[in-house]
C-alpha cells in the first residue's frame, strides 16, 4: 500500500507557514531597502533608478511582511482557528492569494520591461527603474509560485 | 548536492539510502508498538551496519521490551537484508517490515517473538521537494553525520504477537515509526516521542543533538507536535529557538519558541533498557532507552498567551545519549 493511499493528510500549521512566508518577505524587503538606498547614491543614473525603485518596493514588501506576521499572530491567538477545517480553509485561502499574486507578478515584469523600453530609451534612470521592477516582479513570481505549490 | 536533486531517494526518507554506501554506514527503522492496555510496549528496530569494525558488516533486528527493559540484538548477515529505495519494504532474515505491517520471527535465547501486526492509517511527516521530511533542507546536505525521518507520527494497530508463551493482542493499540541513517549517532542527544495522549491522534516527537557543521558543531533540534492532523513544527531550520533546556535525574525540562508559539515540554524519566546504537566504528554504542516516560506538553501563543493544547503523553520513548553537556550549555 502506498503512503498516500494509506496515510491521513498531515499538514503544517497554516499560521506558522504564514508567519514564515511573512518573515521571508520582510527580510527580502529589508535587504532591498538597504541595498536600494546604497545604490540610489551611485553616480550612474541607471543604478540610481534601479536603487530607488528597489528601495520603494522594499518598503512595500516589508510592510506586507509585517502585516502578514501580525495577521498570523492574531489568527493563531484564536483557538477556533486551530481546528482541521479552519486550517484547511486558511490553507486554501493563502494558496489562492499566492496564485493571484503570481498573475500580478507577471504584470509587474511586463510593466517593468515596458518602462525600460519606452521611458528608458531617453533616460538611464528610467531604464534602471524598469529593470528594477523586472527583478522585483521576477523574485515575487518565484516566491509566490513556489510557496503556492509547496504549501503542505 | 546537485545529483541529489535528481535522486528520488531523497524524496523518500522511508526508503533505503545505503545502496551505494561503504563503512562507516548504518540505517535503521524504528517501529514502536503499544497495545491497548499499554501493558505491552515494544520498540522493534530492523537495520543494517556496513561498518567494518565490530565483527564487520551485518544486518540486525533489535527489540526493546518497554515494560521489562530487556533488549535483544539479533544479528543476521548482510545477505539476509533487503530493502527498497522507495517505500517501506525491509526484510531482515525472516522478519518483514512494510508501510502497513510487520512480520516477526525472532528466536533469541533471551526472547522468542513471533507474529504479525498491521499498521492502520499512517500519518507521515509531510515531504515536499524543498522540505523532504523532518530535516527540511538539511536533508540535501551531503555527508551529514546522521539523517532522521519520521514515517508515521501515529497510527492504529491490529494483529497479534506471541512473546514466549504470551499472546499479545495489538487491536486498538498505537504505533509510531521513524528511522535514522548515516555514519553515526550524534555525539550527544536527547530524544523523546509519545502518541499516548488522552485523545488518539496526538503525537509529539522531539530531539536535540550536536550537529557537526563545517568543522564545528551546533545544537540542532527538531520538534513536531501533531494535533488534529495539524503539525506544529519547531526546529533550528524554522527559526525557532530553545530558551530553556535542563536535566535532572527525574525530568527533562525544555522550552522553545518561534514567531508565534511557545512550546513547553516536561519529560518525566523512567528506567531504561540498553539498545545498541551506531558509532563510526560499530553498533556497540550503548543507547539507554525507555518506553515508559511521561511527557507534559503545553503549546501556547507567544503574545496572547492562549493555550492551544495542554496534555500528558504516556508510554513515551526517551533516550538521553552521549555527551549532552554541550546541549545543556547552549
Amino acid at each position: 500500500m502506498r503512503r498516500t493511499e494509506q496515510g491521513h493528510g498531515v499538514h503544517a500549521d497554516i499560521w506558522q507557514e504564514q508567519a514564515r512566508l511573512a518573515r521571508r518577505l520582510l527580510r527580502w524587503g529589508a535587504l532591498n531597502v538597504a541595498t536600494g538606498i546604497a545604490l540610489a547614491l551611485h553616480p550612474a543614473g541607471w543604478w540610481r533608478g534601479f536603487g530607488a525603485q528597489a528601495a520603494g518596493w522594499g518598503v512595500i514588501n516589508a510592510g506586507i511582511g509585517l502585516f502578514g506576521l501580525r495577521g498570523a499572530r492574531s489568527k493563531a491567538d484564536q483557538p477556533q482557528n486551530h481546528t482541521r477545517s479552519k486550517q484547511r480553509e486558511a490553507l486554501r485561502s493563502l494558496r489562492k492569494i499566492l496564485l493571484i499574486n503570481s498573475a500580478l507578478d507577471v504584470g509587474y515584469i511586463a510593466g517593468g520591461l515596458a518602462v525600460a523600453r519606452t521611458k528608458g530609451r531617453e533616460s538611464d534612470i528610467w531604464r534602471g527603474s524598469g529593470w528594477s521592477i523586472v527583478v522585483q516582479g521576477g523574485f515575487l513570481l518565484l516566491f509566490d509560485l513556489i510557496h503556492a505549490l509547496l504549501l503542505t | 548536492m546537485i545529483s541529489r536533486l535528481f535522486n528520488p531517494r531523497w524524496l523518500h526518507p522511508e526508503g533505503y539510502h545505503g545502496g551505494d554506501k561503504r563503512s562507516p554506514y548504518f540505517e535503521g527503522w524504528y517501529f514502536k508498538i503499544v497495545d491497548r492496555t499499554a501493558h505491552h510496549r515494544y520498540a522493534i528496530i530492523p537495520g543494517i551496519s556496513l561498518s567494518t569494525a565490530g565483527g564487520g558488516p551485518h544486518s540486525f533486528v533489535q527489540v526493546l521490551d518497554g515494560v521489562s527493559g530487556q533488549a535483544i540484538y539479533q544479528r543476521y548477515g548482510v545477505d539476509d537484508f533487503a530493502a527498497d529505495e522507495v517505500g517501506v519494504n525491509v526484510r531482515v532474515g525472516p522478519n518483514v517490515f512494510t508501510w502497513d505491517r510487520m512480520h516477526i520471527e525472532l528466536d533469541s535465547s533471551d526472547l522468542r517473538l513471533h507474529g504479525d501486526v498491521r499498521f492502520l492509517g499512517a500519518r507521515p511527516w509531510p515531504v515536499t521537494p524543498t522540505s523532504p521530511g523532518i530535516m527540511d533542507w538539511y536533508t540535501w546536505v551531503p555527508r551529514m553525520e546522521c539523517y532522521h525521518g519520521v514515517l508515521s507520527l501515529d497510527h492504529g494497530l491490529s494483529g497479534t504477537l506471541t512473546a514466549g508463551d504470551t499472546s499479545i493482542d495489538f487491536a486498538e493499540g498505537r504505533g509510531y515509526v521513524e528511522k535514522d541513517w548515516g555514519q553515526s549517532f550524534p555525539s550527544g542527544w536527547i530524544w523523546m516521542q509519545t502518541n499516548h495522549f488522552a485523545i488518539a491522534g496526538i503525537s509529539l516527537t522531539a530531539s536535540i543533538a550536536m550537529i557537526p557543521w563545517i568543522g564545528r558543531a551546533f545544537p540542532g533540534f527538531i520538534v513536531g507536535l501533531l494535533l488534529d492532523d495539524t503539525l506544529y513544527r519547531f526546529a533550528t531550520y524554522t527559526g525557532a529557538t530553545t530558551t530553556h533546556l535542563s536535566l535532572t535525574e527525574e525530568v527533562v525540562t525544555w522550552r522553545m519558541q518561534d514567531a508565534l508559539y511557545i512550546l513547553d515540554i516536561v519529560a518525566h524519566r523512567a528506567d531504561a533498557g540498553k539498545l545498541r546504537g551506531p558509532s563510526r566504528h560499530d553498533m556497540g554504542r550503548p543507547v539507554p532507552e525507555t518506553l515508559g516516560a511521561r511527557v507534559d506538553v503545553t503549546l501556547r501563543t507567544r503574545f496572547g498567551d492562549t493555550i492551544i493544547y495542554s496534555g500528558t503523553g504516556a508510554c513515551a520513548g526517551m533516550e538521553i545519549g552521549g555527551d549532552i553537556a554541550p546541549l545543556l550549555r547552549s
